[in-house]
């Protein structure tokens, strides 16, 4: 049951529980910020002011690359701030972020060069801290440490806007921590794939679920694994359906499948047929029809790639079709449907790797793939 | 004619009774301390802010309890901002801050301010309060030992006898949230002293009232009384533990402190159906104690040493695959207990304040504690015994009970100075001698004793006990048995239960009770002026134990056991002699 406060000077001391008013200065660029004067913080039932822009101690003694905390301190009449790598926890009684009877008001992360990133102010009754992150870093990769994990303290989204064609940013659990499915291992967001399309802004949005565990709740989640260099493997995002309701030719070009063990000229897939420009792969239904040479068995497999350089195998990753047959007489003709995934490269184009036509007239053969939706790496 | 000379100087007693009471109105000082004036006078406060607020009657406040647990009292504001769990009373300003755990506001706790009565031999004005002559006979208060020297409490006791012919405290006993448990302070000195001078011989709390037509009887008992809190409190529950067995809701998640041998664990899924991969065990309360376990030793099952995953330190538990561990076996854990910043709590001294500053809010601070003393032990302690305590609560056990048993196994005594702080002490042959009384500071001749009735030849110490049924390992030391026979013709078996984890440590304990017990004890008491009223339980005394033509035994060394203050009639000093000077 409340009880309703009936005398003034009780309505104002308690009406400015959880109040902050804080500016920092450099809030927006990477050099030491400070508390800008002017700055007012509730700690403990008091109110206090910085009457003058004040830096905070305790930087130098922070290990690079990690969370930094600013910590605001009562002594008596005065207060002073300083950073500290301790995760505070939700004082209900005090109505904010508490370590002991200092109050936390904002964190940001000390890089591997000492540089005062990704400032943020921690707003009034703000439960769950929402904290987002842009690394606009040339450093590849930029390494960003996750502070432990302890629930429910932190939402944090991490955004790559690096300027660098290849940055990679390389996000690692504390100590034992687990992101999302993948175990303990760390993850990378990258702004570029091996096909060379850049699609900046990717990001990865993580929730401390509990302790030792973030949660990956969007995003892009690429965990380091064994086989592959970070950064190469690619990240096609969401499918785009393209519409049902009407019947627009959405073919890209029917061909003959090139000889066997050679390529196609570059085919377009983005920019037409309704995939927007920019987008990283195509969903296409591929109809694929072979010509006997005799009667007897045939063979018909073909390949699609982002490049002409790399030779598609039938063990590779790349998106393939077959068709097997059994012709009865010369000229026979079988064919088969099926949807496949294709990157596209920087310019939005594909290519055609015909890897085996066995028993198969390739010229009298073709190859008919038509859009069904895209990827744009979001 | 002569003229009869009277003293110049009277002695005066004070006792001081902090009635206790709430209190609603509460302002911001600075972070975390909140004040009341109680001439409602608040200079940073615009009078038009105050419309409510009035004047409280209110001229001295002695003691607060916050949430159950008495506030430290400093001395300034300055400290009490730096303080946590402290309050200042400001005496000429009639204002009273706070300093409440974690700095938190007064309204959201349960906040009991002791406002003190002044009662006096003689009426008197002391530090703004009046002190109503109220004393009929001034108050005794007793502090002992027990004589056998390790460390078994003895509470204190004390009683007040007050005028009531006037009817003044006929009702005092009906407002018991006001009365019982309110803090008492009993002090001397002299009509010519201002209040800082004179002595605190007593810090109690109110425990008994007897009131008649004429007078008022109150029975001051030990502050360790308060102490009577059981822990474990938290249990388990279903809602926590769906799959916990119906035998098992209710059952107190256990806490545990240094090397712990084969402790019954609960299991807390064991009616999971499938059955479960794993069965889940809870060794410990490490949300209650606010610490984690340090390690995992063995677990056994059916007295089988099994193999055991997913260990969490962080809360105590583990699982035993399925088909190793099946519902209806008994499942024992030899762990190591609640660490903090990776060092196991496990110092008997350290396991003390971890107790009461958990379960107790009584935090280590100068304001509660002698702290130079209480180091000092803590350090002896550990150079005496290096392998430290085995400490398994799994059923509600007072907390004065378990410090009872800690100092009992490491020679200690707890004790709370006369001015209300606790200190800690290890018994000492060496201990510095803290007073030397001439035969003309006695008020008349010791008698003494010499008791065989405690006295022990050898020992049977118990300690690495098996915590599930209760067994331990035992020392049996005899090597003293033949030299103290020879003396006093009689073999008696000394048996100590401890919570030593080795056999070393066991083997120093026996050495020691051997050297404190392995011969008569030798006792006197001796009344004094006032000259040993600060006095402290196992201080070390010399005094002459002589007649008026003779030395009878001469000039001793004496431990003391027991000290009973009565104002009018001086100190009474129990003590064990502990070596004669030649």
């Amino acid at each position: 049951m409340g009880v309703q406060v009936t005398i003034a000077a009780n309505q104002i001391d308690k009406e400015r529980f959880g109040y902050h008013a804080i500016s920092l200065t450099h809030f927006i660029d990477t050099a030491e910020p400070s508390i800008a004067a002017g700055s007012k913080v509730e700690i403990g039932g008091a109110l206090y002011e910085f009457v003058a822009d004040e830096t905070g101690t305790g930087w130098a003694g922070l290990g690079a690359s990690s969370v930094a905390y600013i910590l605001i301190t009562p002594a008596g009449a005065a207060c002073s701030w300083s950073y500290t790598t301790t995760a505070p926890t939700w004082d209900t009684a005090k109505q904010g972020w508490y370590t002991g009877t200092a109050r936390v008001v904002g964190m940001l992360y000390k890089d591997a060069a000492s540089l005062y990133q990704f400032k943020k102010i921690i707003l009034p009754g703000e439960r769950l801290l929402s904290w987002l992150v842009v690394i606009g870093s040339t450093v590849n990769p930029f390494v960003f440490n996750l502070p432990p994990a302890i629930g429910g303290l932190i939402r944090i989204t991490i955004v790559n806007s690096t300027i660098l064609a290849t940055g990679l940013v390389r996000i690692v659990p504390s100590g034992a921590g687990i992101i999302g499915p993948a175990g303990n291992v760390a993850c990378y967001l990258q702004n570029v794939d091996q096909s060379g399309a850049v699609y900046p802004f990717q990001f990865l949005d993580l929730l401390d679920d509990r302790s030792g565990y973030w949660a990956v709740v969007g995003g892009q989640f690429c965990p380091d694994q064994a086989v592959d260099t970070d950064g190469l493997q690619y990240h096609l995002g969401k499918l785009h359906h393209l519409p049902l309701g009407n019947v627009t030719d959405r073919t890209l070009g029917s061909i003959a499948p090139p000889a066997a063990g050679a390529w196609s000229a570059a085919r377009t897939g983005a920019g037409v047929a309704g995939v927007p420009t920019g987008a990283k792969a195509v969903r296409v239904r591929v109809m694929t029809y072979l010509s006997a040479t005799a009667a007897g068995a045939a063979i018909l497999r073909i390949a699609f790639s982002d490049n002409n350089t790399n030779v598609p195998t039938a063990t590779s990753a790349h998106a393939a079709a077959h068709v097997i047959a059994k012709a009865v007489a010369a000229a026979d003709q079988w064919g088969y449907c099926q949807e496949l995934d294709i990157p596209l490269n920087s310019a939005g184009q594909f290519y055609i790797y015909t890897e085996v036509a066995f028993n198969v007239t390739v010229a009298s053969s073709w190859i008919t793939p038509a859009a069904v939706g895209y990827y744009m790496g979001d | 004619m002569g003229t009869k000379l009277d003293p110049v100087t009277k002695k005066i007693t004070l006792v001081e009774i902090d009635l206790k009471q709430g209190q609603s109105q509460w302002f911001n000082w600075c972070a975390g301390v909140w004040y009341v004036d109680f001439d409602n006078v608040y200079e940073r406060i615009d009078a038009a802010f105050l419309s409510g607020m009035a004047a409280q009657f209110i001229i001295m406040v002695g003691s607060v309890i916050a949430n159950g647990v008495a506030l430290a009292q400093v001395a300034t504001v300055a400290l009490c901002e730096s303080t946590n769990a402290s309050f200042f009373y400001d005496t000429a300003g009639r204002r009273l801050y706070v300093h409440l755990n974690n700095g938190d506001e007064p309204a959201i706790e349960f906040v009991r301010i002791g406002v003190t009565i002044g009662l006096s031999n003689h009426a008197g004005y002391y530090n703004s309060v009046y002190y109503e002559p109220r004393i009929e006979s001034p108050p005794t208060v007793t502090k002992t030992k027990d004589p056998l020297f390790f460390g078994r409490i003895s509470l204190d006791s004390g009683s007040l006898s007050l005028d009531n012919t006037d009817g003044a405290f006929d009702a005092i006993g009906e407002n018991a949230s006001a009365l019982f448990g309110a803090e008492a302070r009993i002090l001397q000195g002299f009509d010519t002293d201002a209040y800082g001078a004179f002595v605190r011989l007593a810090t109690r709390m109110v425990e008994n009232v007897r009131v008649s037509r004429d007078s008022a009887e109150f029975d001051l008992a030990d502050k360790r009384k308060g102490l009577s809190r059981s822990v474990p409190l938290n249990v388990f529950d279903s809602v926590t533990y769906p799959d916990l067995d119906s035998s098992d809701i209710g059952k107190p998640i256990p806490l545990a402190y240094g090397l712990v041998y084969q402790t019954p664990v609960v299991c807390t899924n064991k009616n999971e159906g499938g059955p479960p991969a794993q069965y889940h065990f809870k060794l410990a309360d490490t949300a209650g104690a606010g610490h984690n376990i340090k390690s995992v030793v063995y677990v056994y099952v059916n007295g089988v040493s099994v193999a055991f995953t997913n260990v969490n330190l962080a809360t105590a538990t583990l699982d035993v695959a399925s088909g190793v561990y099946a519902p209806g076996d008994e499942v024992w854990v030899t762990f190591t207990g609640f660490e903090t910043g990776g060092a196991m709590i496990e110092n008997p001294a350290d396991v003390i304040l971890d107790l009461l500053n958990t379960w107790l809010g009584i935090t280590y601070i100068a304001a509660n504690f002698n702290l130079a003393e209480w180091a000092a032990t803590t350090a002896a302690v550990t150079a005496m015994f290096p392998d430290a305590i085995g400490l398994f609560i799994d059923s509600p056990t007072e907390i004065y009970a378990i410090l009872q048993d800690i100092c009992a196994s490491f020679l200690l005594n707890m004790i709370p100075q006369d001015d209300g702080k606790f200190t800690l002490r290890m018994y000492d042959a060496a201990r510095a001698v803290s007073q030397s009384f001439d035969a003309s500071d006695l008020l008349e001749v010791p008698s003494y004793e010499y008791d065989t009735s405690q006295l022990i030849s050898y020992t049977s110490v118990e300690y690495a006990r098996t915590w599930h049924n209760g067994n331990p390992r035992r020392l049996m030391d005899t090597s003293q048995d033949a030299a103290i026979f020879a003396i006093y013709g009689k073999h008696v078996l000394g048996t100590f239960a401890t919570l030593l984890t080795t056999e070393a440590d066991a083997q120093t304990f026996s050495t020691a009770m051997l050297s404190i017990q392995g011969a008569a004890l030798r006792k006197f008491s001796v009344r004094f002026k006032l000259q040993p009223f600060d006095r402290e339980i196992m201080d070390f005394i010399d005094v002459y134990i002589w007649r008026p033509t003779k030395a009878m035994i001469g000039r001793v060394k004496a431990e003391v056991l027991s000290k009973q203050i009565a104002a009018s009639s001086g100190v009474v000093l129990g003590c064990r002699i502990v070596f004669n000077y030649p």
